[in-house]
């Protein structure tokens, strides 16, 4: 079962917009799936993460911390994801997992509190991790149960991220088909078996007449209508 | 091994994970007086309700002449096992691809005495596989764990599903610290000595 690499999920987040200052000059740049600048020196904007990183490697920007990432924000995320037990919170970004690593690896002399919000980040992570295993077993644990939940086997996935859906993808999507093989199998057995028993009582207890008898009663209702 | 390919004939024929499954063994006892049956290179002979082991293959087309029994494996006295901790239960030892097996246990060409003994089966089956895959997921996330001891308990599927979220983690790991990038030697090139 192919499962997407963590790479390509970053891929698609540095497609999200960060705040950069520019050291350059440089006119509105006409892209695909935008307009960015113009680029003048100590005028912020916003650009994509893919384009602020290859700038900063070459020295041409300063990039901002983004404000979801400082060490309150995150402290208070995880304090709030340590108060539920079971349902995740709204994470304060889809790719927070993504742009943490990305920002604390390249733009680290741009960043405050590093050690502190990697450790967070690696926490509010295992928390939501464990919160979703978690639901991923209760949801097989109905499967093999052969329960019908309450809400009619209807499950949503909220709140979580395309990366923490992405660890648990293998291991879950295997779970559920080896459940559905099984349980068609079981549903085809005990249909068949229920199919035999109604063939041999239909037998045992109708008086089906035979021959010419069977025949005079045809006629007789057929005159009767 | 794919348990969807277990019982989809003729999609499985030329599968050689279903080839060799359908050669393990299963008790049968002959329903009639059978003669100069040519099983171990000799003509035989066999009484009624004898005993034979055939493969699974064999046993499929011959239900006309015997009547079929679950092996050990699949029995009630190990179902209770397996029902209570199937994490610890070495199914390797017992029968190297045991869901397959199971799975191909409950086709229409067998004939067991009670259809309700096959539905308790496979439900067992079921949830021994659901517990042992969450487990597998466990060991697997596990940072210091000896791999080998693990493996050594799995069945040919679950050993490939083990594999595979190894794998899986080993990625994540090097996404984590920044190693993707990083050019590797390929696993299949042979080192000359």
């Amino acid at each position: 079962m192919s499962v997407i690499h963590p790479s390509e999920i970053e891929f698609i987040a540095e497609d999200e917009l960060i705040k950069v200052t520019p050291r350059f000059r440089e006119q509105r740049l006409q892209m695909i799936t935008g307009n960015f600048g113009p680029f003048a020196p100590g005028v912020p904007l916003k650009i994509p993460i893919w384009m602020a990183l290859n700038l900063k490697n070459r020295g041409l920007v300063i990039v901002h911390q983004p404000k979801w990432m400082t060490e309150e924000k995150l402290k208070e995320w995880l304090e709030s994801e340590n108060a539920d037990n079971t349902n995740a919170i709204a994470p304060l970004h889809y790719h927070y997992r993504e742009i943490s690593r990305m920002l604390l690896q390249n733009c680290r002399d741009n960043m405050s509190d590093i050690t502190e919000i990697e450790q967070l980040v690696e926490d509010i992570w295992n928390v939501r991790i464990s919160k979703l295993k978690m639901s991923c077993k209760n949801v097989m644990k109905t499967r093999w149960q052969m329960e019908i939940p309450d809400h009619g086997g209807v499950f949503k996935i909220d709140n979580f991220t395309q990366m923490e859906v992405n660890f648990i993808r293998g291991t879950f999507l295997k779970g559920l088909n080896l459940s559905f093989v099984m349980s068609n199998k079981i549903t085809t057995i005990e249909q068949k078996a229920e199919q035999h028993m109604l063939g041999d009582t239909t037998n045992s207890s109708a008086t089906v007449p035979t021959g010419s008898s069977a025949m005079s009663q045809f006629t007789q209702s057929q005159n009767q209508n | 091994m794919d348990l969807s390919m277990v019982d989809r004939s003729p999609g499985n024929y030329l599968d050689l994970e279903d080839i060799v499954m359908s050669d393990s063994k299963i008790p049968c006892r002959s329903r009639f007086h059978l003669k100069n049956i040519d099983l171990h290179s000799v003509p035989e002979e066999f009484d009624e309700g004898k005993k034979i082991e055939l493969p699974l293959w064999l046993a499929e087309s011959m239900t006309e002449f015997v009547r079929h029994e679950f092996p050990k494996e699949y029995t009630t006295r190990f179902q209770s096992i397996l029902r209570a901790d199937p994490e610890i239960v070495n199914l390797h030892r017992h029968e190297p691809k045991y869901f397959a097996k199971g799975l191909k246990l409950s086709s229409e060409k067998l004939d067991f005495p009670d259809p309700r003994d096959t539905v308790i089966m496979l439900e067992t089956l079921l949830e021994a596989a659901s517990r042992r895959m969450l487990w597998i997921a466990m060991q697997a996330s596990a940072s210091k764990i000896n791999q080998s001891k693990v493996e050594c308990k799995l069945d040919d599927g679950e050993k490939v599903h083990y594999s595979q979220l190894i794998a899986q983690q080993e990625e994540y790991k090097e996404w984590k610290t920044g190693r993707t990038g990083i050019i590797k030697e390929s696993k299949d090139r042979f080192k000359s000595i």
